[in-house]
């Protein structure tokens, strides 16, 4: 994989980032939208492994700090993060169609909220509020959800492929 | 001559009855003068019940043919209609749709012209990408003269209701933050009752607002329902502009405040079109 396919992943994350702001805006469950782009960025990292992931993550995170109201840097620090946890676990398990995504894409965006709200309490951000919230289980269910499908149109596009033999 | 006679004796009860039931008729005829043979009647109407069969078979047929053709032209008529018919539902969809747009955007301009501040409309365009912060992206910027911390109002349901305020701005779009983002604070006031307060969103997830320090006195005084508006005291909201109506009312012992759970007047999942105040009063 060459420096090619961080800019194919992060362009393809970026376009649903724009997605979801604007032409999937109205879809949410009491104020939340389906965090696609997120998703994708799970499973992403998780296929290029740890550095590259990170890169990704990083541009992705900065991508959503200019849209949103978020201080610069905070979906960055986040992305990375969570990047470089599932970039290092790279090759180490086996993932099938249902089950694992989901795990992953569960996990993954507990720990987004938990950093953020970490982030959120040190800066002083009056958004902050509660972790354990209503508004936490809606996230990871929608996103739980929709792990499956995403990881599966992925594999259709080639975005991530089977990995080599070297790699195990 | 002879072999007739010896016909008829030979045959003669035969030949009686013949002849006397051929005199009765003949009888019959002569005394009544009702029944008048026409052979060319006759032979019309046996020939006629032949045509008759025969018409009726052609026309069977014929009928049989044509229904054949007359199916297949229906078939393409349906097909034309059906066609036509969808033509039509799609062009009563657009119709039914730029009325409603008509419609909305006719609110929006009295609105607008009903306004006692310079004001700039806006469309939203977007949302936050992410579900940690509340933002709404409207298409008007610096170059259209929105600046930080100007108010931001909709019109929906016959009320002008406050949105939030804009906390970012760039050349063509700027970022409004809802009142319903918990970092939004409003100087409130209850539109009857006259209790001041001061109202802050309750958060991702919540579809309140929270309205704190409004005196315990005022219990008696306010009901689920009464509306909410801005108080304009010390704050970049104008006076008076509406917030939302009272749905719950707590007074936790520990405080000595009332806390109001407050609907927003807004609909914030419906929100097309805002206007971004400016300070100045319209002088029109």
């Amino acid at each position: 994989m060459n420096s090619k396919s961080i800019w194919l992943h992060t362009l393809v994350i970026g376009s649903f980032i724009a997605i979801q702001s604007t032409l999937l805006k109205n879809i949410s469950i009491k104020g939340i939208t389906p965090d696609i782009a997120f998703v994708i960025l799970v499973f992403s990292v998780n296929y290029q492994g740890a550095f590259k992931g990170q890169i990704t993550g990083f541009i992705t995170g900065l991508l959503k700090d200019f849209l949103s109201v978020s201080p610069l840097g905070f979906h960055a620090f986040i992305h990375v993060v969570i990047a470089s946890m599932l970039g290092s676990i790279k090759g180490k398990i086996f993932i099938d169609p249902i089950l694992v995504p989901v795990l992953m894409v569960t996990v993954s965006t507990f720990l987004k909220r938990f950093f953020g709200f970490i982030l959120m309490s040190i800066f002083s951000h009056e958004s902050a509020g509660q972790f354990f919230s209503i508004a936490l289980l809606i996230e990871i269910g929608i996103n739980a959800f929709l792990a499956p499908f995403v990881y599966a149109l992925m594999k259709a596009v080639s975005l991530i492929r089977p990995r080599e033999r070297e790699e195990y | 001559m002879g072999r007739i006679k010896a016909f008829l004796t030979q045959h003669k009860t035969g030949a009686s009855l013949s002849s006397l039931l051929i005199l009765s008729f003949l009888l019959m005829m002569f005394s009544t003068r009702t029944f008048v043979l026409k052979p060319k009647e006759i032979g019309m109407t046996v020939l006629s019940g032949v045509q008759m069969a025969f018409h009726t078979v052609g026309d069977f047929f014929k009928d049989t043919v044509n229904s054949i053709e007359e199916l297949q032209q229906l078939k393409t008529e349906y097909a034309a209609l059906q066609q036509e018919l969808f033509d039509y539902q799609t062009i009563e969809r657009d119709y039914l749709a730029l009325r409603h747009e008509n419609d909305l955007l006719k609110q929006q301009l009295d609105f607008s012209q009903s306004l006692s501040f310079l004001h700039i409309p806006c469309e939203v365009i977007a949302k936050d990408p992410g579900n940690l912060f509340h933002t709404i992206i409207i298409n008007k910027g610096t170059r259209d003269g929105v600046e930080k911390n100007m108010p931001v109002i909709a019109y929906q349901e016959g009320f002008q209701g406050l949105v939030g305020k804009v906390v970012e701005t760039g050349k063509i779009s700027s970022k409004v933050m809802p009142i319903f983002d918990a970092s939004c604070y409003v100087a409130a006031r209850m539109k009857d009752s006259r209790y001041d307060g001061l109202a802050c969103g309750a958060g991702i997830g919540s579809d309140y607002i929270l309205m704190s320090y409004v005196s315990k006195r005022a219990k008696e005084e306010i009901h689920f329902g009464d509306l909410v508006i801005t108080s304009g005291m010390d704050s970049i909201y104008p006076k008076g502009i509406f917030i939302g109506r009272v749905r719950n009312i707590s007074a936790p012992e520990w405080t000595t405040s009332l806390e109001l759970e407050i609907e927003p007047v807004i609909d914030f999942s419906r929100l097309e079109y805002v206007f971004v105040l400016k300070a100045e009063q319209n002088e029109q």
